[in-house]
């Protein structure tokens, strides 16, 4: 087993990596010499992830707006504090992590559902979940989410959600590359055994040679 | 159908299909992984529930609201204005040493000045002299192509060529 870099769309997708982490260098660097504008770029650039990221976690809108609006109140006021700009995207999602967590424990437990709603019943087990209404597909991928505990969690959300790479996970949750595929590993596992009653048994094709990553 | 999860070789391949979802598995290892998925139908269902996941994670779509924004930036101006203006701060810093302020006429301040420059000259340290030159020695030799000795303190250096040379003197004595 080897992980390599040749993959047919590795040298697109890290082409346009490099791009974007030059322009948020550039982007920060500016914001770090005061320039207000550059910090609004940022914050237009990295919201609806943030955002995402969060509502994917704490599995609660509400909480995830404050949360994302705290994360950029803190990468406003502790921008001296990023010596690398070129690792900003990790830096930003470590604090939307970190506040994360700090919510979660105050909270004490997840809250997939608020709790004056009806929880709405799951989607029909005989029904495929290819043929599922988008909204059920949604409904059920949250409901996983739901089991997981936040450790499992936070790796599936940054890599299916935000398509962070296994490096930069590592970075966020300050674990190894090692430790975040055996994370990803055990998540997906279970994520198999919840989705089972709803995936078809195929005798389809295979997958082509060509990456789904992308 | 096979059971999932069975055995070592079993995780092993679905190791390789995480690796392959994510785009980061390698040409070589594919077709491996390909032969397992066509025998496994545990294996094809866990690739299904992957990429079923996939496609419902990217096609949900959380929008940040222009009130979201909004509300953002009021409590970034809060914010703000909650920290001390740095004028503030500096007038603050300053404040030990301001009763010790005093205004001075500009001839006051010129016949310090020249004070201090005179206790300055008279305490000024005179420039070193040159340093004494190193004393050389030349010593002119006539013909190079002799032995040629130098002769250090402690040390002797002999050129070997003069060395066999003078061996060969000694023979044809």
């Amino acid at each position: 087993m080897s992980a390599t870099p040749d993959s047919p769309d590795r040298p697109r997708r890290h082409a346009r990596d490099a791009a974007t982490v030059i322009e948020d260098r550039s982007l920060i660097e500016a914001f770090q010499n005061g320039d207000e504008f550059a910090f609004v770029s940022l914050y237009s650039r990295y919201k609806v992830p943030v955002y995402g990221f969060c509502a994917k976690l704490l599995l609660d809108r509400e909480a995830a707006e404050d949360v994302m609006q705290e994360t950029f109140l803190r990468v406003y006021e502790n921008r001296d504090r990023l010596l690398n700009a070129g690792a900003f995207r990790s830096w930003l999602f470590t604090i939307a992590r970190n506040q994360c967590l700090n919510h979660l424990r105050t909270r004490g437990r997840t809250r997939p559902f608020p709790e004056h709603a009806p929880e709405p019943p799951a989607p029909s087990r005989e029904t495929p979940f290819r043929h599922l209404l988008k909204a059920e597909q949604v409904d059920l991928v949250n409901r996983f989410l739901g089991e997981l505990s936040p450790e499992y969690r936070e790796v599936i959300v940054l890599r299916e959600y935000q398509n962070l790479s296994y490096d930069e996970i590592a970075a966020v949750t300050r674990n190894t590359v090692s430790s975040v595929k055996s994370r990803l590993f055990k998540a997906r596992r279970k994520l198999g055994a919840f989705l089972q009653p709803w995936i078809e048994p195929s005798t389809e094709a295979l997958p082509s040679t060509a990456s789904p990553s992308s | 159908m096979t059971r999932p999860h069975q055995s070592a070789g079993h995780a092993r391949h679905e190791a390789l299909l995480d690796l392959y979802v994510d785009g980061e598995l390698s040409f070589a290892d594919q077709p491996a992984l390909f032969a397992h998925l066509a025998d496994c139908a545990a294996c094809r269902a866990q690739f299904n529930a992957l990429m079923a996941f996939r496609v419902a994670a990217r096609q949900e779509h959380l929008p940040v609201t222009p009130s979201m924004d909004a509300a953002f930036f009021a409590r970034l101006d809060q914010a703000k204005r909650a920290r001390p203006h740095p004028a503030a701060t500096r007038a603050e810093d300053r404040q030990p040493f301001r009763g010790l302020e005093r205004r001075v006429s500009v001839r006051t301040a010129l016949v310090f000045s020249l004070v201090l420059f005179a206790v300055g000259l008279l305490f000024a340290r005179p420039v070193d002299p040159e340093p004494a030159a190193v004393p050389v020695r030349v010593v002119e030799t006539e013909d190079p192509a002799e032995a040629l000795y130098v002769i250090y303190p402690g040390i002797t250096i002999e050129d070997e060529r003069n060395a066999s040379r003078s061996e060969r003197a000694v023979d044809t004595d």
